[in-house]
């Protein structure tokens, strides 16, 4: 057992910067740190100074052993190791979604192939992670899964590498990408696996990309695969209905997306397949001239 | 302020300074940053929506729009009446009273944990 007040680091992460939310994280267990340090290993910044001291403490005194604090206070006490990292993994994207007000950031994922991003904006249990988690898999670069940064000046995208959080829902038809841990950590990752990106290989996370593609995704078990362009119009509806804290800077966030897609590509995906959904998208960004030559 | 159904073809209307909006393939789409609405026009109510600048009775924008089109100005007219009725309800027009029912079917829907961060 390890007292509160003796806690020993057996983990101490190295420094992120995920668009400005500069943390560190700490842990009295092995396996959980090194595991939390390679999902945030995108966004490592030995220069940033880190502003937030996460500190995962595993094996307490009592019935509630595992607990989350944040810069010294505790917020997560719980008999279950997952409420530490969920609440963890939560806390980050409220830090950088709260963070970014010089950015117009949208509830989506994004995905590059050869310096054209795909930003796919849906509501929640629309399967954006797990189609991001397919396409990278498949060999596009990685963005992120939740916030979707556009500088409102040069409508370029920045990442925010934050691992890939997955749903158990999705854990069956991505099971070649189940996390490499012992029993221990894997108790941690019980309610939704975190996939750092480079899990998918070396060198797949992007930054700074240019947005040529918009597809609205939504998952439909049983549905066939259908890429449709729609207006617009419409799309522009669609992305401030997913924007963070938009009326904070409506006219700003307005003008920005009207102005990417006023050359961005737009279109919807309805699937129930994964791989057919990701082939769609791969066709759409290679083009059918294009795929037809990589194909001979 | 103006009753919106009051307004005819002798009207002047100006378009709200809080509107901003962006044309994409021949709509337009209105944001009005105080009443955080969102409209869309199709090409019609767009090309009505560019004249209405202030300084023409909508009689004149009707003659100009027919003839720009080359189509009947007395159809144009009642589109033209019709359009700005309804952008004054949604609270689009100076001087013009809105409708709070039809103004809150136009707000934007954003999900309540995008804007609780």
């Amino acid at each position: 057992m390890v007292s509160e007040e003796t806690a020993r680091w057996a983990v101490t992460s190295p420094s992120f910067d995920a668009l400005g939310h500069r943390f560190a994280i700490r842990s009295t267990h092995a396996g959980i740190g090194r595991f939390l340090t390679d999902a945030y290993t995108a966004c490592e910044d030995p220069d940033a100074a880190p502003a937030t001291r996460y500190d995962v403490l595993h094996d307490l005194a009592g019935d509630y052993p595992h607990a989350l604090r944040i810069d010294g206070d505790e917020v997560v006490r719980s008999a279950r190791p997952a409420d530490v990292v969920g609440h963890l993994t939560w806390h980050v994207n409220q830090q950088v979604i709260g963070r970014g007000s010089d950015l117009v950031l949208l509830h989506a994922a994004a995905v590059s192939s050869d310096g054209v991003a795909v930003v796919l904006p849906a509501p929640m249990e629309s399967g954006k992670s797990t189609l991001a988690a397919g396409l990278v898999d498949r060999g596009f670069r990685y963005l992120t899964d939740e916030a979707a940064a556009i500088d409102p000046a040069t409508l370029r995208l920045r990442a925010y590498p934050k691992p890939l959080s997955i749903d158990p829902g999705s854990w069956e038809v991505l099971a070649h990408l189940r996390p490499q841990v012992d029993d221990e950590v894997a108790r941690y990752l019980v309610d939704q696996w975190q996939l750092a990106p480079a899990r998918f290989g070396l060198d797949t996370v992007d930054d700074d990309v240019a947005v040529g593609h918009v597809v609205f995704p939504r998952y439909e078990a049983g549905a066939e695969t259908t890429l449709a362009p729609i207006p617009r119009s419409r799309a522009l509806v669609r992305m401030l209905e997913q924007t963070f804290r938009f009326e904070r800077h409506g006219r700003r966030d307005f003008q920005a997306l009207a102005r990417l897609l006023a050359t961005a590509r737009v279109h919807e995906l309805v699937s129930g397949d994964l791989d057919h959904a990701c082939e769609a998208v791969r066709r759409l960004v290679l083009g059918s001239d294009d795929l037809a030559k990589a194909r001979r | 302020m103006i009753d919106p159904a009051s307004l005819d073809l002798t009207s002047v209307v100006r378009r709200s300074n809080a509107v901003v909006a962006a044309e994409l393939d021949g709509d337009t789409v209105l944001y009005h940053d105080q009443l955080g609405t969102v409209n869309v026009l199709d090409p019609i109510a767009t090309a009505i929506w560019r004249e209405l600048d202030g300084d023409r009775v909508a009689e004149d924008i009707a003659t100009h729009l027919a003839t720009m089109y080359d189509t009947d100005t007395e159809q144009v007219g009642a589109d033209v009446v019709t359009a700005i009725r309804a952008l004054g309800r949604l609270g689009l027009l100076d001087g013009v009273a809105s409708d709070p029912a039809t103004i809150a079917s136009h707000e934007l829907d954003i999900p309540d944990h995008l804007d609780d961060r």
